[in-house]
């Protein structure tokens, strides 16, 4: 009877690593899409519940189907066209993905439809200054993000000094920190951490490029002269998965 | 009166005894208990994850509740003949439905109030304080239980349990999709538009009780409304109940 429960039980463990393993082979089936309109009908009502149901599927996908994410978030906002954080995560994420125009479309709804949140905005404010380099509308949405109800006082800040204190970079700086300290969200953290990892990276390069020109009286013709030169060990790497290079005494990434 | 009560007490005895019941309730808790997990991968909006699968879990299991004690109300008695029992002492047969209506909503909603606990001790310790709004929306929920045991009650006097709960579950859908039915209307003619709209005036419109995507939002509630959603479900649970007085008191037990 021992033998025979051992035998059974150790054969569902196999047969299940065995399978895991099987599927891990497979390629990966790209996530059907219910339409919205069709899970209303569904839901009994509980269109909220659908909403945060499809949230949690999203966040799940979205590694191994980024090109569904667009679709899937919309499904999301229109399920519920008021739950926030979804236009918000859209708005900093889905350029990083190459969904420039999708990302400023839903996050504009987003201020519409959904409850007052300054994240709209105030990350569509960032998507528009370092993606799209656009400092019109960045200004414009930085302003609305202060203005929001209950907007944080670092987000306020940051927003209140855009376009009047510092340097592009400085105020790249200030946005993603205020990023990273506001949010709550891993990936959002990531993200805000991974820029200004890249900008300290730039920073140093450039200090290092300044020094080898006091020293030899020129700017360097490649990064690998500043290891030679002795001022750097290596050339740091970017989070971005950027490669910096220099050009005239700048540093430039490609 | 007094053997009104004695049936309520009676019925809800004999519902909260069904083992069964206890495996639905200890679902609803793990459920329940389970979004605390369920909002970890949200990220962000743990309390809104937890409002809406909270709510949702309350609904769904309610109505799992509700279908499944009250499917039987009266088809039970009637076949095992216990109506001849109770109707030869001085009971009327308005009092028994009275009696089964009041025991059964008793049960339901001591049921839901035991998952509105623990979804209110859920909300509190995971930061979101005392859900107040929540208590109006398991209120609401309540009312619209009522309703459907009174429409259940009505298919059991004349068809088996099984036909009883896929009735009420069509009822329920159409209840919850109303509006899309009255736009449908909107874009017909003819026959088809007056039986859309004839169907959207008479069937119980089970949206006025669904107050939980408020509720998950923390949109501030319309008393008015509430008092109209309290209205219309007396109103429609006195109508349903007058119909199956009627077909009661002409059924050949």
């Amino acid at each position: 009877m021992a033998l025979f429960f051992s035998f059974c039980l150790s054969s569902i463990i196999f047969l299940q690593y065995y399978y895991d393993l099987q599927k891990k082979e497979k390629p990966l089936i790209e996530p059907t899409i219910i339409p919205a309109k069709a899970i209303k009908i569904a839901d009994l009502g509980l269109h909220s519940f659908a909403s945060a149901f499809m949230w949690l599927y999203t966040i799940q996908k979205m590694a191994d189907s980024p090109t569904k994410l667009p679709e899937l978030i919309e499904t999301v906002n229109e399920l519920d066209p008021k739950f926030s954080y979804p236009y918000a995560f859209s708005a900093l994420l889905l350029p990083a993905f190459g969904f420039d125009k999708e990302a400023v479309k839903i996050a504009k709804r987003g201020i519409e439809s959904a409850d007052p949140d300054w994240r709209i905005p105030y990350y569509l404010a960032t998507a528009y200054h370092i993606f799209f380099k656009d400092r019109k509308n960045a200004a414009f949405y930085f302003d609305l993000a202060a203005r929001t109800p209950n907007a944080d006082e670092v987000a306020k800040r940051v927003a209140s000094r855009y376009g009047l204190l510092g340097t592009t970079r400085e105020q790249t700086k200030a946005i993603w920190q205020s990023i990273y300290d506001t949010s709550e969200d891993e990936i959002i953290k990531e993200r805000a951490e991974n820029y200004l990892v890249h900008i300290e990276i730039l920073e140093l390069l450039e200090k290092a490029v300044l020094i080898y020109k006091q020293k030899f009286g020129t700017d360097p013709l490649k990064l690998e002269d500043l290891i030679t030169a002795k001022i750097i060990r290596e050339i740091p790497s970017s989070p971005l998965e950027l490669n910096f290079y220099t050009e005239n005494g700048r540093i430039l990434v490609h | 009166m007094n053997t009104l009560f004695v049936i309520a007490k009676n019925t809800f005895q004999q519902a909260i005894r069904d083992k069964i019941l206890y495996g639905i309730i200890l679902f609803a808790f793990l459920f329940i208990g389970s979004t605390i997990i369920l909002s970890s991968l949200a990220i962000e909006e743990n309390i809104f994850i937890i409002r809406t699968f909270g709510l949702a879990g309350i609904y769904v299991f309610g109505l799992i509740i509700t279908i499944f004690l009250g499917a039987s109300l009266i088809y039970e008695e009637v076949e095992k003949r216990t109506t001849y029992i109770m109707l030869a002492k001085p009971v009327t047969r308005t009092s028994l439905l009275i009696g089964k209506f009041l025991g059964l909503l008793s049960a339901v909603a001591l049921t839901t109030l035991m998952m509105a606990i623990a979804y209110i001790a859920v909300i509190y310790s995971s930061g979101g304080g005392i859900d107040y709004p929540a208590i109006i929306a398991v209120g609401l929920q309540i009312m619209e239980m009522a309703l459907l045991i009174t429409i259940l009650m009505l298919f059991s006097i004349f068809t088996t349990p099984l036909a009883s709960t896929i009735y009420t579950i069509i009822i329920l859908y159409i209840g919850h999709l109303l509006s899309l039915i009255l736009e449908y209307a909107s874009k017909t003619g003819g026959i088809a538009k007056t039986v859309l709209i004839t169907i959207y005036y008479l069937a119980p419109n089970l949206e006025k009780f669904n107050i939980r995507n408020l509720v998950a939002h923390n949109i501030p509630l319309s008393w008015q409304e509430v008092t109209f959603s309290l209205g219309y479900a007396l109103i429609y649970i006195a109508f349903i109940f007058y119909i199956t007085r009627l077909v009661f008191n002409r059924k050949d037990l």
